[in-house]
């Protein structure tokens, strides 16, 4: 009884793993930053990504790497933010 | 952070709310650093030498269903960097099959994708498949989408109007929406062709700046209609600061300094000219901003006073025709052609003939949609006033390249290296020969950076070999200065075989002299 249970759980555990999903990665150098980004003291940049409808998106996540060289540092931070841009579609 | 000494590697993995994605998928993360040295607010805090760099390989990741993937605009977003166009197989190379995949193939590498023509599918998800011609074209679109074992094609129907297609995907790309796309080509011509300026295509933002602040701007050597760069204009927005001097702009046209001023709180129009030198078929143009350090008893650690480059900046073409390269990419504006050898209509080569003619064009800037493909080297002489890019392969000498002034012929034997490509340019801009050393290999290489005034350039696998100099007109000063060197050179090798020749003959003269004399002399006296 306790095997069923666990054969039942395990087919409707691991149903969601047969539907045929693909992981795709969208990475800066896609998006032109061919040697990534320096940042020096105080700077900030922009980086627009053009993902598919969020609807049909799964799982969306941000990965960063990065190296810091803080040789003189009083107080520091890194802030990532998204900043949501209004529509940009052709009239 | 902390202060260390050496360099940190970090990694973060974070999931994204969905509701930061936009309506179309639009994504914009901002990342701010703020790195400061002291904590007193009254002391300048910035250091450069604290840095952070994001590595290129960051990015964002998500799963997708690709069975629910019923829009060609997903479709199109999905394709990888390196992206897959197949031409279709057992089957010889049809011109319009070929000219969809230059099209396509030219207009990915335009923006930065790596486009590979083969005729089997890898496993990537998504992929470009170029229809069959005797597969039904029933249908009346340009572009489907089928699914097929969890893989996506877009399948492209070459008989259909390719060239709209690739137009709209270029210009208003969220307008193609939904499983079809109806695009046609207007016979009017989408640009003035009067107007010889053409703004920036993408200005950067506004930028608080406390000491320098820089921006880079990128135009292409050839407007879409020809005409080749003149000179450019910049509006520059400068808000006031706490300094009594104004700040100083500096501008770099590809790493090279053009122009340097002062300039006024307010509007600013700097006008300056592009040295024909100077340009490639790429340029960019790097504008440096510097401020005055601030008179104030307190200098507050935030802040930055914001200096901007305002719409109406841009770069003016004028009527020049150029010359090498130049001047085959003005002309192929007009249209033309390229021809490829009768071999190439084997599909599993001729992916790799269309990829390179697919890199010259994107090299050239070149609007490529009047640009045909033939093949065999008959059409060449059919139509002889057409811009052509012929191929051709070298014989049994090698590769053979003339190298101006003194040298005299480079002979590259086929058998020392790999694969090499040859690109000749007429003088009269008519005719671009690519010369390859081998004809059944076809190198590929990832950049093709080629100066606008070059004549001759050789190609490898990996990008441009060698390139000649840009020809540069001698001024009448410096043939003078030329040919005062040469007449010293001469003196400093033969001088004192010059002198002694002249000695010779300054004695030869006097001897001969006295001997006349003593002659007439003595006859006198008979």
């Amino acid at each position: 009884m306790r095997l069923h249970a666990f054969i039942i759980f395990a087919i409707f555990g691991l149903a969601p793993a047969h539907a045929q999903t693909q992981t795709v990665d969208v990475t800066f150098q896609d998006q032109g930053f061919s040697n990534g980004l320096q940042l020096r003291s105080r700077e900030s940049a922009n980086v627009f990504f053009s993902l598919p409808n969020a609807s049909d998106v799964l799982r969306p996540r941000l990965r960063i790497q990065g190296q810091i060289a803080t040789p003189n540092l009083a107080r520091g931070s890194l802030l990532i933010a998204s900043t949501i841009s209004r529509s940009t579609r052709f009239p | 952070m902390k202060q260390a000494d050496g360099l940190q590697a970090f990694q973060r993995d974070v999931d994204i709310d969905k509701r930061l994605i936009g309506a179309d998928g639009a994504v914009n993360l901002r990342i701010d650093a703020e790195m400061l040295a002291t904590s007193d607010p009254c002391t300048n805090d910035l250091d450069p030498a604290n840095v952070v760099a994001i590595l290129p390989a960051s990015g964002i990741a998500f799963d997708i269903d690709l069975n629910s993937v019923k829009s060609l605009i997903t479709a199109l977003k999905l394709l990888p960097r390196r992206t897959q166009i197949l031409l279709p197989a057992n089957q010889a190379l049809s011109e319009a099959s070929a000219q969809t995949a230059l099209h396509l193939a030219a207009l990915m590498i335009a923006h930065g994708r790596e486009p590979i023509i083969q005729t089997s599918r890898d496993d990537s998800a998504v992929a470009i498949r170029i229809r069959d011609a005797e597969g039904d074209s029933a249908t009346q679109n340009a572009a489907v989408l089928e699914h097929d074992n969890g893989k996506l094609d877009i399948v492209i129907d070459p008989q259909r109007d390719i060239v709209a297609l690739t137009r709209l995907w270029q210009l208003a790309p969220a307008t193609i929406i939904g499983s079809q796309a109806t695009a046609s080509r207007s016979s009017a011509p989408a640009t003035n062709v009067q107007s010889t300026f053409r703004g920036f295509s993408q200005l950067p933002p506004a930028q608080n700046i406390r000491q320098t602040g820089e921006w880079t701007l990128n135009f292409p050597l050839i407007a879409e209609d020809g005409r080749l760069t003149e000179s450019a204009v910049l509006k520059l927005a400068v808000a006031p600061d706490w300094s009594d001097d104004p700040p100083i702009a500096t501008v770099y046209l590809n790493g090279q300094l053009v122009t340097a001023s002062r300039i006024n709180v307010g509007d600013n129009d700097i006008r300056f000219a592009l040295p024909p030198r100077m340009l490639n078929f790429n340029n960019t143009l790097r504008v440096v901003v510097e401020r005055a350090n601030e008179r104030r008893d307190c200098v507050p650690p935030t802040g930055g006073h914001a200096v901007q480059i305002m719409p109406g900046s841009g770069v003016t073409f004028g009527n020049e025709s150029g010359t090498g390269f130049a001047r085959i990419a003005h002309r192929l504006a007009a249209g033309g052609v390229v021809i490829l050898p009768k071999q190439s209509r084997d599909p599993n080569l001729g992916g790799r003939y269309i990829l390179l003619a697919a890199r010259v064009l994107a090299a050239f800037g070149s609007n490529d949609e009047a640009v045909r493909i033939a093949f065999g080297s008959d059409e060449a002489k059919q139509a002889p006033n057409q811009t052509a890019i012929i191929f051709e392969t070298a014989g049994a000498e090698g590769l053979q390249i003339p190298i101006p002034s003194r040298a005299e012929w480079l002979n590259l034997q086929p058998a020392s290296s790999p694969a090499l490509v040859g690109l000749f340019a007429e003088p009269d801009g008519s005719r671009l020969r690519v010369v390859l050393s081998k004809p059944d290999q076809v190198p590929d290489p990832r950049t093709l950076y080629l100066r606008g005034g070059g004549t001759n350039a050789l190609i490898s696998a990996e990008g441009v070999v060698w390139h000649d100099a840009p020809t540069t007109i001698t001024s009448a000063f410096d043939g003078l200065y030329a040919s005062a060197s040469d007449l010293r050179r001469f003196l400093e090798r033969y001088g004192w075989h010059l002198a002694g020749a002249f000695i010779l003959l300054f004695l030869i003269i006097i001897l001969g002299r006295r001997m006349l004399v003593a002659y007439f002399r003595g006859r006198g006296t008979r």
